[in-house]
């Protein structure tokens, strides 16, 4: 039986199917160590034939207890895990973090540092979907494209490595501003990537955007509706792609993105295709977000000056016994927020991440949740795969981008 | 559907009317919600299978040759922590099976 003779596989039902026949489903075991889980997610899926008739995640298998961690490290310290989460997007964690804990301090981040910030967490962005277009289109066989994306997500990974030394676990930014200042050549050589990149989205498109293959197994395949999609709490650009035009950096503007000038893209399938249609348009707007922040970009501190949160530069410790004092503080037992609970919701690229931290007044958090979007999004993978067929469930799992690290935490 | 289950997990609160509670992240056989304060933290000896036991003060102190750790946490709370006399042992990282450390 061909894709096309299932139609919408969710109308058949098992009768039509089989008539007299009585069959017994097959439940099988996918993952957690198989490549097109895209890490170790494991799935317990019943099968009718070629047909999933129901379909459990397992998870876990990646538990770190960060929160945990977290809850018995100092605030700034806490830098260090949060980029290890979501391991392809580093920034937008750090981001979250920083933001909620300088919420909470209530400190000032100096302009420069923000559009710096913006900058990065949309170059992670772009880095990111990168990624999900050529893994997602690799489940489905097409091998190019991965090759292609990877390639440009070097030059992004290069950027990075210019900026903070590491092309992973970037652990660069920091409550109240950044760890140091870019490098000069930094900007030239965003400008000269940006100049070069939606050339090469334009590749991708023409590479692969035509092909019946590629059409005919995404194009209607894998449909969460708009009400199933908001009852699962999916967020991000899979809601967008289902017809909710919700994007944070819009309703909820952080770090100055309500100064931007970029457009949500919203589809209204709801399909794999719009999906991943989706992720590309959203490469371009940040590619004009990235522009518009290189190109405000002044001259002038990229951390908070206040002592009590940021460390005094090498040159006072010399001179000044209270920048000694002050040194000495932050870096034995940190800055001690004051009593209270915050939560801070930042659009990675993913959906809404948002850390809640509650202080009970000491340098350490009390309590740390981390509202983790791959979780979440790995609801909206049961409604959206079962009455499909298997073969399906793998771009399924593809176009909700998950990484594991996130997941699990 | 995942938020309850993860609460659970973690702190041990169950919800009523939830179609599928149980533990999301750790395994079904653990023992205690580790997010909850009173849980203690780091040491956590770790029987892995066919009986082979990791006590990681037990392992650290044979290797340094000092005492069980900064904790002084015995265990007991996991499954699989047979008795006493293994810890005091320094049963290390083999277990029965051998005594190296």
């Amino acid at each position: 039986m061909s894709v096309k003779d299932l139609g919408n596989a969710a109308t058949v039902t098992r009768e039509e199917r089989h008539g007299a026949f009585e069959t017994k489903y097959m439940r099988l075991n996918v993952g957690p160590q198989h490549p097109s889980t895209h890490g170790v997610l494991r799935l317990v899926v019943d099968l009718d034939g070629e047909q999933i008739v129901a379909l459990k995640p397992q998870i876990g298998y990646l538990h770190t207890g960060f929160e945990k961690t977290m809850e018995n490290r100092t605030y700034q310290q806490g830098i260090t895990y949060t980029n290890r989460m979501d391991y392809v997007t580093g920034f937008t964690h750090d981001l979250a973090y920083a933001l909620a804990v300088e919420k909470l301090l209530d400190a000032r981040v100096p302009e420069r540092a923000q559009r710096l910030r913006v900058a990065l967490v949309e170059l992670n962005r772009i880095a990111s979907h990168l990624i999900f277009v050529g893994t997602g289109l690799l489940d489905m066989g097409a091998l190019t494209p991965f090759f292609y994306t990877m390639r440009e997500r070097e030059q992004v990974l290069d950027l990075f490595e210019m900026v903070c030394g590491v092309r992973m676990n970037y652990g660069y930014f920091r409550v109240g501003g950044l760890y140091r200042d870019v490098p000069d050549e930094f900007v030239p050589a965003t400008r000269a990537f940006l100049d070069s990149f939606p050339k090469m989205i334009d590749q991708y498109v023409r590479l692969f955007g035509n092909n019946d293959i590629f059409l005919q197994r995404t194009k209607g395949v894998g449909i969460l509706p708009k009400e199933t999609a908001l009852e699962h709490g999916l967020t991000g650009p899979s809601l967008r792609a289902s017809g909710v035009p919700i994007d944070l950096r819009k309703t909820v503007p952080y770090s100055g993105y309500e100064d931007y000038d970029f457009n949500v893209p919203t589809y209204t399938e709801g399909d794999l295709l719009s999906r991943l249609r989706i992720r590309i348009d959203e490469m371009r707007e940040s590619v004009k977000i990235v522009r518009q922040a290189i190109d405000r970009l002044e001259p002038g501190p990229i951390r908070d000056p206040d002592r009590r949160i940021s460390l005094p530069p090498r040159s006072e410790l010399e001179n000044s016994m209270e920048a000694v004092i002050f040194h000495f503080k932050l870096v034995t037992e940190g800055f001690h927020p004051p009593r209270g609970e915050v939560y801070v919701a930042t659009e990675s690229a993913r959906g809404e991440l948002g850390y809640y931290i509650v202080s009970d007044g000491g340098s350490m958090p009390y309590r740390v949740k981390i509202r983790v979007p791959s979780l979440i999004n790995l609801q909206s993978l049961e409604p959206m795969c079962v009455g499909g067929l298997f073969a399906d469930m793998v771009m399924n799992i593809a176009s909700l981008d998950p990484v594991l690290g996130d997941v699990d935490k | 559907m995942f938020m309850e289950r993860e609460v659970y997990d973690m702190f041990g609160v169950t919800f009523e009317g939830h179609p599928d509670l149980r533990r999301l992240l750790l395994p079904e056989d653990f023992d205690g919600h580790p997010h909850r304060k009173d849980f203690p933290l780091g040491e956590t000896p770790t029987l892995f299978n066919e009986g082979r036991f990791l006590d990681p003060a037990a392992f650290r102190a044979g290797l340094v040759g000092g005492d069980a750790g900064l904790t002084q946490w015995k265990g007991g709370a996991r499954k699989g922590t047979t008795s006493e006399q293994e810890y005091g042992k320094g049963a290390g990282m083999h277990g029965k099976e051998s005594g190296k450390p």
